[in-house]
């Protein structure tokens, strides 16, 4: 029941961008003219703008990526161009749809077919342009581009051709069953458009690791082609059967099944890592009230110590980067079983200078997350070491202001008996029975010897998507953790 | 939680809906247009009836109010939610618009109000048998009368007493009238204003016994030779054959949003047919019964003149019942009702005030512009539309006290249109006015030219749509985030304490603070 209740609450945390943008459609939906071609009653071109929205946000390539062995090449400005092209191929798509099925271009005039080749015209030359971003330099012998390409791009628009010819129904009625088949198109457009030859012949040039020759996944190109057409001819179906007419006003489930969809077909990232920043902070004030010198009961603070408290703290400009990769439950020799070149290049070292550190899969569903740090130990940490004949009096704590609630029947906890209780999980002390320790962002890492202290706020920042990019950045080192001396 | 659906869904009965609510003439203002309406009365009337006049006062017909935006117009648009193939129409038996809120004194009350509606072109024929002429004289008379009157104040025939009458039809001013009865302030009971010039004839030939002379032509105001000097024409061969009214232009015109220019509506003759009889040779009064058959439906069948100590004849005309326009787009049809702002003053001041029947023309306390306040307080609305249609079986209603109390009260419990208004929980007034599945609906003006998109958005309230759904979104995000973080303010937070950390720096009192170090001594 809980691991339901959390997968409920993911999906829509991790899908926030779909849910923003279709939150804006329906926003937007309630101020488009009837008289524009937005507000067409067959809602094709409404679909449109969501699949505009879709490429903006998530469109990545329905086929495998380029082999994981290599490195890719960064190009912003390349990349920024592919993306305008993959957000002006679905409004390309319509205009050939619509020029196929003899209607007037928004303007009025008998120019759509020529626009709508224009239109074709310009995505190629962007995705062209922005043909640079990703690129590999393994190109091993097989189909050609430029052949294959032509042979998809002729395929497709030749479907959305058959597509607009036999749409007859007039657009003031609603969608039929050409422009549900026309969403489906735009979908593996989408999916199609962002994904190389190039990288389909490194994987079958590489193998598999079972020997098995390397086979494009198919499920995923029917799956985008089927799946949203099936779901919006359905709908269509249902509304038929409720009596209703499907006017503009459903442009709203319309842009909800686009969107639900592009979360099912583009599932969120999950990153290799997370960049994480130790930021060096001191107590901004405080200061037990001191005592008289007198015997004092053990219930009263010391006298003299100096208090942090999370909400009063300031940095010191002092910060310390910090990789934690993310752990992903998936077995990777399934998902992509490819034939490495060589070996991978190493992730950085997860280790905090108090052991492995990692984001867990979250325990109850099991599913990758990257908002808790755990820590397991290396080693049984007391709060006393005897060395070299001195007792050195260490103390390891970790302060969450606001726990996350919910989390089991933990009792609350307490330092020292002069101290009030807190919450469980506001305070983590490192003793000699303790095996992991979970940070999370804005946790206090409070590290003391004999009474002097370094306290450490964690800011867990921008997510790592690509494995080839830890490659470039410098592992930490142990002297970026100042020990206490 | 009702509310909310309320505000989602759309109010629906039957097959009606209502899809917008807004001020007619405010709208208008947005997109302006040289108003070009003018009323011009059916020549055969004018010379049959006599010279149209207007309302008294007023200097101008209520249609003409209306389409130049002179005063408030509540518009109310019900959309046909089922498409059976057949022109939708409803008539004043369909629809019941209302106002209704607590007295002073608790009292629930409720006053009918009655929108504009289509004129009627009245092909009206009596058929008086042997020894029955003399009634079909009377009958032919009080046609002829009414009739005229709608011609003359552009105002429908729906029937009432003859004080009330005679002050409708501007016979006799309100009781407390200023000099003035510009917005009709006071007057008693609403009337449904005309949207265009009506006609009627008299199916065979004309009455040549009455004068020519004295129909009213020398008095700018209704005088009795108005009502007296009365007559009608003898239909020709297109009002006969039941023909389509070729100069529609008189009617107002109405234009939907998406339409080129006001939809051009069609008119018709239609026959009214009075059927005299009696079981005997020579009837009295009590023996004569009548038959009023109507548009190919029976209205009526029953004794021709009201028992009881004072018999009275039967207001034949107030039995056919009045239609509402009717407008087609491409997904629906619309029927628009329009009411005038003194219309609702008028039922506002009479809920409000301790005696309802007392007569005043000083509007209700705090109502400037009652279209404005009805939208604000959408709770005092009742539009209500009869549930499923009635299709006549061709067989008479008689006269039954009984059923027609019956018949009212069933009206009472159709389904409030307006209800889904009333949620002030979330749209009132940064919102929809009728919901979310009808918000985007197409609007009728009184003008030429088809509403602009503007003026749509602006009567649906579209823009403070978007900006309720987008501040919704926040909010529920904020709230949210900040419930799940109420237990923060009182959690006790978790403090570390040591005796040195390092980075903090020493702290140095200024100099001047310092002072001089006390000298030695010796």
């Amino acid at each position: 029941m809980i691991a339901m209740l959390r997968r409920l609450a993911i999906s829509p945390k991790s899908n926030l961008d779909l849910l923003a943008a279709w939150v804006v459609t329906v926003a937007v939906h309630t101020v488009v003219p009837d008289e524009v071609i937005l507000a067409r009653l067959d809602l094709v071109p409404w679909f449109t703008l969501c699949m505009t929205l879709v490429a903006v946000l998530r469109a990545q390539p329905l086929g495998d990526p380029h082999h994981p062995s290599l490195s890719v090449r960064r190009a912003s400005w390349s990349g920024l161009f592919g993306r305008v092209g993959y957000a002006l191929a679905p409004i390309a798509t319509l205009l050939v749809y619509d020029a196929a099925a003899g209607r007037a271009d928004p303007w009025g005039t008998d120019l759509l077919t020529p626009i709508a080749a224009a239109a074709c015209l310009v995505v190629a030359v962007l995705l062209t342009i922005g043909n640079a971003q990703g690129l590999t330099s393994w190109n091993p012998p097989g189909p050609n581009t430029f052949v294959v390409w032509t042979l998809r791009g002729l395929l497709f628009l030749g479907v959305v051709v058959v597509l607009g010819h036999y749409n007859t129904a007039p657009v003031t009625r609603g969608p039929g069953a050409t422009a549900a088949a026309l969403l489906g198109a735009q979908f593996l457009a989408l999916g199609l458009l962002p994904d190389r030859i190039q990288s389909y012949r490194q994987r079958r040039a590489a193998g598999r690791r079972d020997g098995k020759m390397h086979n494009p996944p198919a499920f995923r190109f029917l799956l985008a082609a089927f799946g949203p057409s099936l779901g919006l001819g359905l709908l269509i179906v249902v509304h038929d059967a409720l009596g209703m007419t499907i006017s503009f006003t459903q442009s709203t489930v319309v842009s909800l099944h686009v969107f639900a969809w592009a979360a099912v077909i583009w599932p969120p990232r999950v990153p290799v890592a997370v960049s994480c920043i130790l930021h060096e902070v001191v107590p901004s004030g405080g200061g037990d009230p001191a005592v008289s010198g007198t015997k004092a009961s053990f219930d009263l603070p010391a006298k003299g110590a100096l208090r942090l408290d999370p909400l009063a703290i300031k940095r010191v400009s002092i910060l310390h980067h910090w990789v934690v990769p993310v752990q992903d439950p998936r077995i990777e020799d399934f998902d992509d079983p490819v034939r490495l070149l060589w070996s991978r290049p190493s992730l950085p070292l997860p280790y905090h200078v108090l052991g492995e550190a990692t984001f867990e899969p979250d325990d109850a569903t099991q599913l990758p997350q990257w908002d808790t740090i755990t820590i397991r130990l290396d080693e049984q940490r007391d709060v006393g070491r005897l060395s070299d004949g001195n007792v050195q009096t260490r103390r390891l704590a970790v302060l969450r202001p606001f726990p996350t609630r919910g989390r089991g029947g933990a009792r609350t906890v307490r330092t020292y008996r002069w101290d009030k209780r807190v919450a469980p999980g506001a305070l983590q002390v490192v003793d000699a029975t303790t095996q992991s320790i979970e940070l999370r962002n804005g946790d206090l890492l409070v590290l003391s010897t004999e009474g002097v202290a370094r306290a450490y706020e964690l800011e867990i920042a921008a997510p790592i998507f690509a494995s080839d990019e830890l490659a470039h950045r410098r592992g930490p080192h142990l002297e970026d953790y100042v020990g206490v001396s | 939680m009702i509310s909310l659906l309320f505000w989602i869904t759309a109010a629906t009965a039957g097959d009606w809906r209502l899809v917008a609510a807004y001020d007619a003439s405010a709208v208008a203002t947005v997109a302006p247009e040289e108003p070009r309406f003018v009323w011009r009365p059916v020549d055969e009337m004018s010379t049959s009836c006599g010279p149209a006049k207007s309302p008294d006062g007023l200097g101008m017909f209520e249609a003409e109010t209306v389409a130049n935006g002179l005063a408030p117009t509540l518009a109310l648009v019900l959309e046909r939610t089922v498409h059976q193939g057949e022109s939708a129409s409803l008539s004043s038996d369909d629809v019941r618009v209302s106002i209704g809120g607590m007295s002073t004194d608790g009292q629930e009350r409720r006053v009918l109000l009655h929108p504009m509606v289509e004129p009627r072109h009245l092909a009206i024929e009596i058929k008086a048998p042997s020894g029955t002429e003399r009634f079909g004289q009377l009958v032919r008379t009080q046609l002829e009368v009414e009739t005229c009157l709608e011609h003359k104040v552009g105002r429908g025939w729906t029937g009432q007493d003859a004080v009330r009458l005679r002050q409708a039809f501007m016979l006799t001013p309100p009781r407390t009238m200023l000099a003035s009865r510009k917005y009709f302030g006071g007057e008693r009971d609403p009337v449904p204003a005309l949207l265009g010039p009506p006609d009627a004839c008299v199916i065979g030939a004309a009455d040549t016994t009455r004068a020519t002379i004295g129909r009213g032509e020398g008095s700018l105001t209704l005088v009795p030779t108005d009502v007296w000097g009365a007559a009608l024409r003898a239909c020709d061969v297109t009002a006969l054959t039941g023909a389509v009214i070729p100069s529609t232009e008189r009617l107002l015109p109405l234009a939907l949003t998406g339409a080129g220019a006001a939809e051009t509506r069609t008119a018709r003759w239609e026959h009214l047919e009075v059927l005299m009889g009696s079981d005997v040779a020579e009837p009295t009064e009590a023996q004569v019964h009548v038959t009023l058959r109507y548009a190919d439906s029976c209205l009526f069948d029953g004794p021709l003149f009201r028992p009881g100590q004072k018999a009275a004849l039967e207001d034949l005309l107030a039995k056919v019942p009045h239609r509402y326009p009717v407008l087609h787009s491409d997904l629906a049809d619309l029927v628009v009702l329009m009411v005038p702002n003194w219309q609702l003053v008028e039922a506002l001041r009479q809920i409000q005030a301790p005696d309802p029947d007392a007569e005043s023309d000083l509007p209700p306390a705090g109502v400037a512009d009652a279209v404005g306040f009805l939208l604000a307080n959408p709770e005092h609305l009742f539009v209500q539309v009869r549930p499923t249609s009635h299709p006549s079986d061709g067989s008479c209603p008689a006269p039954d006290a009984a059923a027609e109390d019956a018949h009212v009260e069933q009206a009472e419990v159709w389904s409030n249109l307006a209800g889904v208004m009333r949620s002030r929980t979330l749209g009132q007034p940064w919102g929809y006015t009728v919901g979310l599945l009808a918000g985007r609906s197409s609007i009728v003006l009184p003008r030429a030219q088809a509403p602009t998109w503007t003026q749509t958005l602006a009567a649906q309230r579209g823009t403070e749509q978007a900006a309720l759904l987008i501040c919704l979104c926040v909010v529920f995000g904020v709230l949210g985030i900040g419930l799940r973080r109420v237990p923060d303010l009182w959690a006790r937070i978790p403090v570390e304490r040591a005796f040195y950390w390092p980075g903090v720096a020493k702290f140095v009192p200024p100099e001047a603070e310092v002072g001089a170090p006390p000298e030695a001594e010796g």
